[in-house]
């Protein structure tokens, strides 16, 4: 393995080999990679990671690589080729959610809240705002496993008092 | 490890991605427990609109969407999305004239959509403030004005300010040889926000013809009162009539004119300090002509920066907005003789931004803010403009949705309020049923 490649261990046993540079995408395990506790043929350990998720987070890391090194290299790139560099981002990452199930969306979100990968969390929840923001109350309670704790007449109140946001 | 259990990423993701289309035909039941603190990421992420509708889902979610804290994550969130336009249309294809709706449109789709509320029995001179933090004032010169939330319905009634009472008050004119009228009439009072403490303020600075003094009156929208603030510090400047004072990081700017309101050369630009309540007299800075006319400058809020702009003799407005503390930095400039199609030939009035995108490279043009709106692309080597929408839609405003007011005011139900002992019920706000 060369020395700026390290190795992730997924929940249910998957390996994967990914770029130092991708991985330190995570907080967590830049952290882990700066305090010296990833020995250099060990693999990191993610247990509350499943390997599709992973595979998918990892997916993600290799995808936004440059970004961080970017901010100070592109100060020269005009403002266009930073535009088209932004679309060109925004088209993947509406390419990666598209298709993509509620669930496995949720499980990606709690995956990318464990491994502290701030941009992640941001498209996750953006996705799933765009995805129920149509529904009804009932479905969102479906949708997070919430109890009605209001009375009917209550619940009849608050729809009333917001009737054309139900329209 | 052994080599097997190595699988690569692009197979585990195209395993991942046959496991997300079998999940997808299931039904949209979901296992897994969410936290707390990212459900409360996803809902900070969702339209007013669909918040309104999930306040029904729990208590939790209620007092949630309700809190303070809440609504101003939300707003930060908004603040930072391309802003949208609110409309005060006329509904010309009933007939009823008199009757406004309140539409915002987004300006990347260009779609429109109507809000909760129309607004019926307004005479001519509806006058609409500047947008703060997702809020508007309607307001004429007879009736209190109200501050709304389009995005939420909620509003409140403030009373009637001092200007407004005389205004009511006056005798109609009978006299052959009539003392010319003042023309505090025709001034406009700024809405911003407090950026200490996050209060709302309305700031009604007037000149009170024919002498040179001027009179402001402020109301704390937690107050609801409106008071005299000492305009001593101004030392007899007057204000421009028929502005729409610009709010811009905690204060409120006016150009000068006479006392009659009608602009004057050597235009200087008088602050508010929304905070301290302190008015200044400033220079305007040094890229506007020394003795250009106030009526051919034009301040206002641009992004939330402090634009200005000087419409020169050779038909060019130069656009410049507010960096930093004193730091100005050139937006664009635009020659009206290639506008002018768009509006009805005119070339010698100043023309308003309302919005600018970096990303599209545009910026969208008025009249005074109540005529056609016009595309313009900023690229220097394209000379394109384009037709926004019709002067149809009536007074428009650049404006963001978000939860003011609505998570202020506890308990607050703005539909129940009985506006029938307020002796100014000329209003009524219907829900709009679709």
């Amino acid at each position: 393995m060369s020395s700026n490649m390290i190795m992730l261990k997924s929940s249910d046993g998957a390996s994967f080999e990914i770029e130092e540079a991708a991985a330190r995408k995570s907080k967590i395990i830049a952290n882990m990679i700066e305090v010296e506790c990833v020995d250099e043929d060990k693999a990191i350990p993610l247990q509350n990671v499943t390997g599709n998720i992973l595979a998918l987070v990892i997916e993600y890391c290799n995808k936004h690589i440059v970004d961080d090194d970017d901010d100070v290299a592109t100060e020269e790139a005009s403002e266009e080729e930073e535009e088209a560099k932004k679309k060109k981002v925004d088209d993947w990452e509406a390419e990666f959610m598209n298709s993509m199930s509620l669930e496995t969306m949720f499980e990606l979100l709690l995956a990318a809240n464990y491994l502290n990968i701030k941009s992640l969390i941001d498209l996750v929840c953006q996705t799933i705002a765009n995805n129920i923001k149509d529904k009804t109350p009932e479905e969102v309670r479906k949708i997070f496993s919430i109890e009605n704790d209001f009375t009917p007449e209550e619940e009849e109140e608050i729809r009333k008092e917001n009737a054309w946001a139900f329209g | 490890m052994t080599s097997l259990e190595l699988l690569t990423t692009k197979q585990v993701t195209s395993s991942a991605r046959k496991e997300i289309k079998r999940s997808r035909r299931e039904s949209e039941k979901i296992q897994i427990l969410i936290p707390n603190d990212i459900v409360e990421e996803i809902m900070v992420r969702l339209p007013v609109r669909s918040l309104m509708r999930f306040q029904t889902a729990s208590k939790h979610w209620r007092s949630l969407i309700r809190s303070k804290f809440f609504g101003e994550r939300h707003m930060a969130l908004e603040k930072s999305k391309e802003c949208k336009l609110l409309f005060f249309c006329n509904d010309f294809e009933e007939g009823a004239v008199d009757t406004h709706f309140l539409k915002t449109m987004d300006l990347e789709t260009s779609v429109a959509e109507e809000t909760a509320f129309e607004v019926e029995g307004l005479e001519r001179c509806l006058k609409v403030s500047q947008s703060c933090d997702g809020l508007v004032c309607f307001y004429d010169f007879t009736r209190a004005v109200k501050v709304l939330n389009p995005a939420t319905g909620t509003y409140i009634v403030l009373p009637l300010s001092r200007i407004q009472r005389l205004w009511i008050e006056r005798e109609p004119v009978q006299d052959p040889n009539p003392v010319p009228e003042p023309l505090f009439s025709l001034s406009s009072f700024g809405f911003g926000k407090d950026s200490v403490n996050g209060r709302y303020k309305l700031v009604w600075l007037y000149n009170n013809c024919p002498s040179t003094t001027t009179t402001c009156e402020v109301l704390d929208l937690e107050e609801k009162k409106w008071r005299f603030v000492n305009t001593i510090t101004l030392d007899h400047h007057s204000i421009l009539g028929n502005q729409n004072p610009a709010f811009a990081n905690g204060s409120l700017y006016w150009l000068t004119g006479n006392n009659l309101g009608y602009p004057t050369m050597n235009t200087t630009l008088i602050v508010f300090d929304i905070h301290t309540e302190v008015f200044q007299v400033i220079p305007t800075p040094p890229f506007i002509t020394r003795d250009a006319s106030s009526g051919h400058i034009v301040l206002c809020n641009l992004h939330g920066r402090l634009c200005i702009s000087e419409l020169k003799g050779d038909c060019k407005q130069e656009f410049w907005w507010r960096v930093k503390n004193n730091t100005w930095e050139k937006i664009f400039s635009v020659d009206l003789r290639s506008t002018s199609t768009w509006f009805r030939g005119i070339t010698w009035e100043p023309l308003t931004p309302l919005d600018i995108r970096r990303d599209t490279n545009k910026v969208i043009l008025s009249r005074r803010y109540q005529d056609n709106l016009v595309a313009l692309d900023l690229d220097p080597h394209s000379t394109n403009c384009h037709f926004y929408c019709s002067c149809d839609y009536g007074l428009v405003v650049p404006y963001f949705p978000s939860l003011s007011l609505f998570n202020s005011i506890e308990n607050y139900n703005p539909l129940s309020v009985d506006l029938s002992n307020n002796f100014d019920v000329y209003i009524s706000v219907k829900q709009i049923l679709k």
